[in-house]
């Protein structure tokens, strides 16, 4: 923590013992929860992409279930707290686990529903006070086991405490793996599961600590205000307020969300009157324009703007000391077959990708009909055929994109088989797969450098690890291949802004680098000039020398020519024929399907 | 029995109304992959100005019918030119939260303006009931009734067989082809937009006459528009048509068979599992 | 690290306005300059949002009152304080009211604490709303300064065992032992009520209000049809109507807000059906805005009322207030206003019998009430506090609306017109 941080927090924690204004410390402590909540809010929007208009829900599951558990069974609220928090994860799981996989409007307004439903329920729901409410047990005021102080300060130290812990949470999210990967799912999440990435795994992370965050907020809301009832802890305005909290302050970011509860509270504490007074609600108004010109021209909000002002760069990712040393061969991953830099031709290999009768029918349109291939470890074997033949359908069928309508995709690893058929892409990839996108997918928000983080190994990565920056090992593999690749100038320039060819590059890195067993190439050399060409036939020849098994779709005859020892040609989904690449450029009936002769 | 056919007739003539009112979401929404999180803001607005047409002009709901819908397509369009045509194709997070932000800003706007009181009208012709299956129903809710299948079926109608609306379907169906066909797809999204925004007119001129008006009206429609759509499933009008109705007739007959109290905890339990187990509702296209 | 420099900044430009703020004795023009005798008193209403007409209603009433009180009106005698100018045992000092907005319950209580620690009232008054007037006179009582609640109807609130929280109000369940009363007289004049059926909205004020009603109802033996819950504002009441229709009940009683009440009228014209009596815990029944929307088809309605313009009939004193209020506003008073303006009035005089601005001589004060009935304008017998804070004598009458008038129909020696029950079906009026 710089000096600097360390004085503002050292100061806030001071504030009590000499300013003694009770208005002034309601005012901060409201701050404080309300900022915890927004940056609740901003774990799973902000980083997470996933919008949540009910998010209110979960304030008042802690707020409900820890002043029942006190007022019912004399439960201390420090332990009814995380009841409360148990309580909300899980009902965001109800919500979160079937909607993730579907567009992000569908979350938003099943929370939405999910809030609506609850404030219902437990209007009605006599134990919990319905209308009427539940008071705290003022009999138990000034007893520290039971949260009730006399006093401000009490509240506002521990007030801060939780807010130092969710800026505290979201700064490590901002900083480890955890953020990368969530901004990875949040920016395409399909490219993030052909890395490896399990987008729901991590959403529900973000969820339910999310969840869990904003109940804690609750539970010290009640505790504080010593009264709750459906239309102070479960009224749908409140969601949106911690959500323009986030959003005016700026998603995504770590003080953002602070600096936007900080504003909106103490305005409406202090100049509420003037603007909302009348029942006329012109502060509303200048919120909505406030968000549709944030929307539209800063979805980073006011730090955002700021940021443009006085452009910082990022800091890189925990980006240890003195990684910047590129070593000249990383090492292998243990569980990869032993580097073999040459191959005498005729060597029977294992086979790695087995492929057989596959077929995909899109309504009437049958995509892929009976195709069967094989790929033996240590191959790079093409795929050729005129547009529309299905191959791009193939790699999809193969990485779990699509589900197959018949057949079977099999990867022999260690000599036990997998079944891949039907499985998610992720999953897929981590089995080892890797593959590239026709039209590219890169990570735009995110540097050349993070995009290649983003590629390191996750098959049996712990969920807590995340949590963590990623291990110098993998720094210096993606500085090695940003050098070999010609991208180290613009390591730290969002993806977004690479050239076209620069992206090629990038898209090709990202799958290698984590050195899989089979790469799937889509159209790798498609579209760029030879300079670029001949860097990523460099690299995949260096990648193969390395160990790394190839399918590759190319158009390109040439390239495919250069690098593939078999070739298969595919055309109205089926294989047509396959063999050495000098035969099938002999072939008449590859002849007459590709130049029409 | 009977009360299971009141439940089901109320429940009916309201579905159509929540089909009109969800019409106008539905069809930006499979159009340009946009979802109006501010589409009810405007049917409130609508309401208000016929409303105020009644009070300044004198005209009745009828009368003022095409003054507002015609203003409606005008806010649709403007709408279109200020703020949407900046975001489409902008990320999901984007969209959604310039819709919200739209929202926000019409509705206190709305309360600014007319301040919160309920504002209502009666309606001479459209005062008394109907009978219905014997059931007596409002006439007010029935003429909204039949409002929104004429209007469905006047939207359908331009869809299918004049030009413009064979151009729109096509910019639906596929925006780089329709361009490339040389269709402007701008003017098609204004369209859209235009279309939308005066169904919600339509929508509130014939609320009025039953249902009182105040700032904060749009709230009650919103949740309910969406789970229309989806339940109803997108990529033709039917879709929300199908889905207002089922979604009128849940709330209904749940409503008053089972407790009225939790008919929108049925309504919204019902958007759930239709989210969860079919996306993409009755009629089916993926979402995803 | 770059970013934790902005963090250090917002953090430290909030921590520098707060403290300027502070330093400048709060964000607001600082504690509201006094004249050197006057004696401050805090009020509490909803200002902004959904009840601000509610709040603006009040305040114009309690204005009226502390003008009443500070200047010489003997016309109004024998009205508390009407006579003297001033508070006479504090040697004609004056009152004044400081106002505030009560937004929520988290904000009533914050401006409670302002109020007392900043402006340093001596007491308190408000909220109208039950929630804020909960959480508001929690402020009050654990600093030790008297709170007047005039208009909320929770139970609760007097059941907290607060020795600071007078009010003077009656509660739901006080009205609602009027509802039955009423009924028993009817039906010692004849009329059938056996069964009735209850619809009401479901927030604070609705829930408790049907509680009451049902455990009061068959404790005296009546028959529950139906009990129909919805939350304000409905889309539709179809369903809870046609279920209360299907049960039958003699008498239907209703607690609900303005647009719950006109769209419960107009369904049930449209449905042709009329229950033999509708009996409504006032609120959206007696809003300005109800007989608009509704014209004819709202009367018959009883409502009860803590007051009504027609006591005027047995209690000249009802017209000349409302007279002096009319001439300012251009409108009558109404039942929550009426209560606002007495409110402040038994405030202020018991400040006066207390001798002194401490916050226990108030205290005594409020103890030693005893008003009498002709010195105010609420058909009450008086106005004495029990042990909890309560107004014993607290009461209110029936009105009903007939001739698109509210007319005071019960208690029978207080009624200005004859009550009409059963209420006559669709096609008769």
């Amino acid at each position: 923590m710089t000096p600097r941080a360390a004085a503002v927090w050292g100061a806030l924690v001071l504030l009590p013992a000499v300013v003694h204004n009770a208005y002034f410390l309601n005012g901060m402590i409201l701050v404080f929860i309300y900022g915890t909540a927004a940056q609740a809010w901003n774990l799973l929007g902000g980083y997470g992409g996933q919008l949540s208009f009910g998010h209110v829900v979960f304030f008042g599951t802690g707020a409900y279930t820890s002043t029942l558990l006190l007022s019912m069974a004399g439960v201390s609220p420090w332990i009814g707290m995380w009841a409360g928090a148990a309580l909300a994860t899980l009902l965001s799981f109800v919500v979160g686990y079937p909607t993730f996989r579907l567009r992000r409007h569908y979350f938003a307004l099943a929370t939405l529903a999910l809030a609506e439903m609850v404030r219902i329920l437990v209007l009605n729901w006599p134990l919990a006070g319905a209308a009427v409410g539940l008071y705290l047990p003022l009999r138990l005021m000034n007893r520290p086991w039971a949260m009730l102080w006399n006093t401000k300060p009490p509240y506002y130290l521990l007030s801060l405490a939780l807010f130092a812990v969710a800026c505290g949470l979201v700064l490590v999210t901002d900083r480890t793996r955890l953020g990368l990967y969530l901004r990875t799912i949040d920016q395409d999440e399909d490219a993030a599961a052909a890395l490896g990435i399990s987008g729901r795994r991590y959403k529900l992370l973000a969820m339910g600590l999310s969840a869990a965050l904003t109940a804690l907020a609750g539970t010290l809301f009640a505790q504080y205000v010593l009264y709750i009832d459906p239309s102070t802890v479960l009224d749908p305005s409140r969601s949106v307020l911690f959500a323009i909290m986030a959003l005016l302050g700026g998603r995504g970011t770590v003080v953002g969300p602070a600096a936007g509860a900080a504003f909106l509270t103490l305005l409406s504490q202090y100049a509420g009157g003037a603007l909302g007074g009348l029942g006329r609600g012109y502060d509303y108004v200048l919120y909505g324009l406030a968000i549709m010109v944030v929307a539209v021209y800063e979805p980073r909000g006011l730090v955002g703007v700021l940021e443009r002002l006085r452009p910082r760069p990022r800091p890189l990712p925990g980006a240890p000391a003195g990684a910047a040393a590129p070593s000249s061969v990383p090492s292998p991953d243990g569980a990869l077959p032993p580097a073999s830099a040459t191959r005498a031709p005729g060597d029977p290999q294992p086979p790695l990708l087995e492929v057989a009768g596959l077929s995909k029918r899109f309504g009437g349109l049958e995509a892929l009909r009976d195709v069967t291939l094989t790929v033996r470890r240590g191959e790079i074997v093409g795929v050729l055929g005129p547009n529309g033949a299905g191959k791009s359908t193939l790699f999809d069928c193969v990485t779990g994109f699509l589900a197959p309508s018949r057949g079977a995709v099999v990867l022999r690893r260690n000599g036990d088989r997998r079944i891949l058929t039907g499985r998610a892409p992720f999953w897929i990839a981590q089995q080892g797969l890797a593959r590239t996108f026709q039209l590219i997918r890169v990570f735009p928000g995110l540097t050349a450098l993070e995009n290649l983080l983003a590629g390191q190994e996750h098959d049996g990565e712990p969920l807590l690890s995340v949590f963590r920056a990623s291990p110098p090992a993998v720094f210096e593999q993606a500085g090695t291949l940003l050098r070999l690749t010609g991208l180290e100038a613009v390591r730290d320039t969002p993806a977004g802004q690479l050239s076209y060819g620069q992206q090629k590059l990038l898209g090709l890195a990202m799958a290698l680098v984590r050195r899989p067993r089979l790469a799937l190439l889509d159209e790798p050399v498609a579209g760029v000039n030879l300079t670029v060409i001949e860097r990523l036939k460099d690299h995949i020849r260096a990648q193969h020398a390395q160990g790394v098994t190839f399918l590759i779709i190319e158009h390109n005859i040439e390239v495919l020519m250069e690098l593939a020892d078999r070739l298969y040609f595919l055309a109205e989904g089926r294989v047509i024929t396959d063999g050495p690449p000098r035969a099938i450029q002999r072939n008449e009936e590859v002849l007459s399907l590709y130049y029409g002769r | 029995m009977e009360l299971l056919l009141t439940a089901s007739v109320d429940g009916l003539v309201m579905g159509l109304v929540y089909a009109l009112v969800s019409l106008g979401l539905g069809l930006i929404w499979g159009v340009m992959d946009v979802i109006n999180f501010a589409h009810a803001e405007y049917v409130m607005l609508a309401m208000y100005a016929t409303f105020f047409a009644g009070q300044w002009l004198r005209l009745d709901p009828l009368q003022a019918l095409p003054l507002v819908a015609l203003l409606g397509f005008g806010a649709g369009v403007a709408t279109y030119a200020v703020l949407i045509r900046r975001i489409v194709g902008a990320s999901m997070v984007t969209q959604i939260f310039a819709t919200f932000g739209l929202l926000f800003f019409l509705r206190y706007a709305a309360f600014a303006v007319f301040g919160p009181n309920f504002r209502g009208i009666t309606w001479g012709a459209a005062a008394g009931s109907v009978a219905i299956a014997g059931i007596p129903v409002s006439a007010a809710k029935v003429i909204a009734g039949i409002a929104a299948l004429a209007t469905f079926a006047v939207l359908h109608v331009f869809l299918q067989r004049t030009k413009v609306g064979k151009a729109l379907q096509a910019t639906a169906q596929n925006p780089t082809a329709a361009l490339a066909l040389g269709i402007e797809v701008e003017r098609m999204y204004m369209l859209a937009w235009g279309l939308s925004i005066a169904t919600a007119g339509v929508a509130g001129v014939f609320l009025l006459p039953f249902y009182q008006v105040s700032p904060a009206v749009g709230d009650a429609f919103l949740l309910i528009t969406f789970a229309s759509v989806v339940l109803g499933g997108f990529g033709s009008l039917l879709g929300p048509l199908l889905g207002g109705v089922a979604i009128g007739l849940i709330e209904g007959i749940a409503g008053t068979m089972i407790s009225p109290t939790f008919k929108l905890v049925f309504v919204f339990a019902v958007f759930l599992l239709v989210l969860f187990v079919r996306p993409g509702g009755l009629l089916g296209r993926d979402p995803a | 690290m770059m970013a934790r420099d902005r963090v250090t900044r917002r953090n430290f430009l909030r921590l520098a306005g707060g403290a300027a703020a502070l330093a400048a004795g709060g964000w607001r023009a600082g504690p509201a300059a006094a004249q050197a005798d006057e004696i401050k008193i805090g009020a509490l209403y909803p200002l902004s949002g959904s009840l601000a007409l509610v709040g603006a209603g009040s305040k114009r009433a309690v204005d009226l009152a502390v003008e009443i009180v500070n200047t010489a009106h003997p016309e109004l005698a024998p009205l508390t304080l009407a006579a003297p100018a001033g508070l006479p045992r504090l040697g004609g000092r004056k009152i004044r009211v400081v106002w505030a907005d009560a937004k929520d319950p988290a904000t009533a209580r914050a401006e409670a604490e302002r109020l007392i620690d900043q402006e340093k009232v001596v007491a308190l008054m408000g909220c109208y709303a039950s929630a804020f007037t909960a959480t508001a006179s929690l402020a009050a009582e654990t600093k030790g300064i008297p709170f007047l609640n005039a208009e909320s109807s929770s139970p609760t609130l007097t059941q907290r065992g607060f020795k600071w929280f007078f009010r003077t109000g009656p509660h739901d369940a006080m009205f609602t032992t009027m509802f039955y009363q009423m009924f028993a007289d009817l039906k010692k004049r004849g009329r059938r009520i056996a069964r009735f059926a209850i619809l009401s909205e479901n927030t604070e004020f609705g829930a408790t209000a049907a509680r009451v009603e049902e455990e009061m109802g068959r404790q005296q033996g009546y028959q529950l049809g139906a009990r129909e819950m919805y939350t304000s504002p409905p889309a539709s009441l179809d369903a809870e109507l046609t279920r209360i229709r299907a049960a039958n009940p003699d008498v239907l009683i209703a607690n609900g807000y303005l647009i719950d009440a006109v769209m419960t009228i107009k369904t049930l014209k449209t449905m042709g059906y009329v229950p033999p009596a509708l009996v409504v815990q006032d609120s959206g029944y007696v809003v300005p805005d109800y007989l608009k929307s509704t014209g004819k088809d709202g009367w018959y309605v009883i409502s009860r009322a803590s007051w009504a313009l027609g006591l005027g009939v047995r209690k000249p004193l009802v017209n000349k207030v409302n007279d002096l209020y009319r001439s300012r506003h251009n409108e009558d008073m109404d039942e929550t206003n009426a209560r606002s303006f007495t409110g402040l009035l038994t405030l202020a005089d018991a400040i006066n019998r207390g001798g002194g601005t401490s916050a226990i001589q108030i205290l005594q004060g409020l103890l030693t009430t005893n008003v009498p009935a002709a010195d105010m304008v609420m058909p009450w017998q008086g106005i004495k506090f029990d042990r909890d804070g309560q107004n014993m004598y607290a009461s209110g009458v029936m009105v009903q609306i007939l001739d698109g008038r509210y007319k005071v129909v019960w208690p029978f020696d207080l009624a200005e017109t004859p009550i009409v029950w059963p209420a006559p079906a669709w096609n008769k009026r």
